[in-house]
């Protein structure tokens, strides 16, 4: 949507072309763009099984052991919402690392909180000097998972914070939630997930927030 | 490109700070940074019931970070905001319930990187205000410290101020959820 003084125009098209911003004079622009975006990454790679990046940019995947999205991440946003929809062959943390231009950042940087709601039961972990973070634990069940994932500054090039939020299939329904730091001062632009043994089959997409 | 996308940018109608800086992005957003007070006036409208404010930030030093809401610039700070913290620090999980406050909570600002949205619902009915937020803390390498809230008095706000004990810089943007 762009605002040109009290005018809200919906759509703006220069030939074929989604306007993505308006100049007048030299120092003010109107961004045309939603304030969240459904982000198709430029590509995607994966181990094991199979996976489909979609017309509009979900990704399916069945069967992977790894699934890398690439250049999901970019200056346009600094915060980002990532929706998954899977299960896993069994029980199984679902694990995430930085990635740019191909590469994982496989370091120690990685520091995770772990939160766990099952039943009665309520406990925390917390991991430092990892090489991953981690998003959530999908239930090896019929049913799938969901999990919530926020990431905060990925392609900002500062420490990098995230948090899963979950509904995990483990033991029919548990709450298996994370908060994830990485202290590199580094800008990346894509990520790669992956389950810590077994496979995952599923969903995901990204989408972008304006600041 | 049509008007059904789910978040709708809330463009302060002004911000007031205390502090170094702060100013009103492109996006409808607001950087700031070293600021102790932030205001931003006319994010919440009668055309949104609901809300979601995304935002990360750093501090000079780890403060809380304190909000109020605002009607016409000036702060609801009587004794009406009751909160319920949930925290997961390494294996201490913990709640707290916390109430008759002149102020609100969101998760401690530190040096390091971290971000949260807050969901609001009905800040600018006329009509008690529920909050409930979600953040990646980084203090102590990362934690879960996050809030449900409640303020108690029938009024509609129109704005929300933050404030800290310590410098604090970063990005806040107001979305409405489109109804």
């Amino acid at each position: 949507m762009v605002a040109l003084g009290s005018t809200l125009i919906d759509t703006a098209k220069f030939g074929s072309n989604d306007v993505t911003a308006f100049y007048l004079g030299s120092n003010e622009a109107w961004t045309a763009g939603e304030p969240a975006e459904l982000i198709k990454p430029t590509s995607i790679a994966n181990s094991g099984g199979s996976a489909t990046l979609g017309t509009n940019g979900q990704v399916t995947f069945s069967g992977v052991t790894s699934l890398s999205l690439n250049e999901c991440f970019t200056a346009d946003f600094d915060n980002y919402v990532m929706t998954f929809n899977a299960k896993a062959s069994a029980n199984e943390y679902i694990r995430f690392r930085m990635r740019s231009s191909g590469t994982d950042d496989s370091g120690s940087n990685y520091t995770h909180q772990y939160l766990l709601a099952g039943s009665t039961t309520i406990a925390g972990a917390r991991s430092t000097g990892a090489s991953n973070g981690t998003i959530g634990i999908f239930g090896g069940n019929a049913s799938p998972s969901a999990n919530t994932f926020y990431i905060y500054g990925p392609a900002l090039a500062q420490p990098t914070a995230s948090r899963g939020v979950s509904m995990s299939t483990v033991s029919t329904i548990r709450i298996d939630d994370f908060a994830s730091t990485h202290s590199l001062s580094t800008s990346y632009d894509g990520i790669t997930f992956f389950p810590d043994a077994n496979n995952i089959t599923g969903s995901v997409a990204v989408y972008g927030v304006r600041s | 490109m049509s008007n059904t996308g789910m978040l709708v940018s809330m463009k302060p109608t002004s911000i007031s700070h205390s502090g170094t800086s702060a100013s009103v992005n492109n996006n409808g957003g607001v950087d700031f940074s070293a600021v102790t007070s932030l205001s931003l006036n006319g994010v919440f409208t009668s055309d949104y019931d609901n809300y979601l404010v995304s935002m990360n930030h750093y501090a000079a030093a780890t403060t809380a970070v304190y909000w109020r809401f605002l009607l016409s610039g000036s702060d609801a700070s009587g004794s009406d905001y009751t909160r319920q913290l949930l925290r997961a620090d390494s294996t201490t999980v913990a709640g707290v319930r916390e109430s008759s406050n002149t102020s609100q909570r969101t998760m401690n600002s530190d040096p390091n990187f971290s971000g949260c949205v807050i969901h609001f619902y009905g800040p600018a009915l006329a009509q008690p205000t529920a909050h409930r937020d979600v953040s990646a803390n980084s203090l102590n390498g990362a934690r879960i410290y996050e809030y449900a809230g409640t303020h108690s008095v029938s009024t509609a706000y129109d704005g929300i101020r933050f404030f800290t004990d310590e410098n604090w810089t970063g990005n806040i943007h107001v979305f409405g959820y489109r109804e």
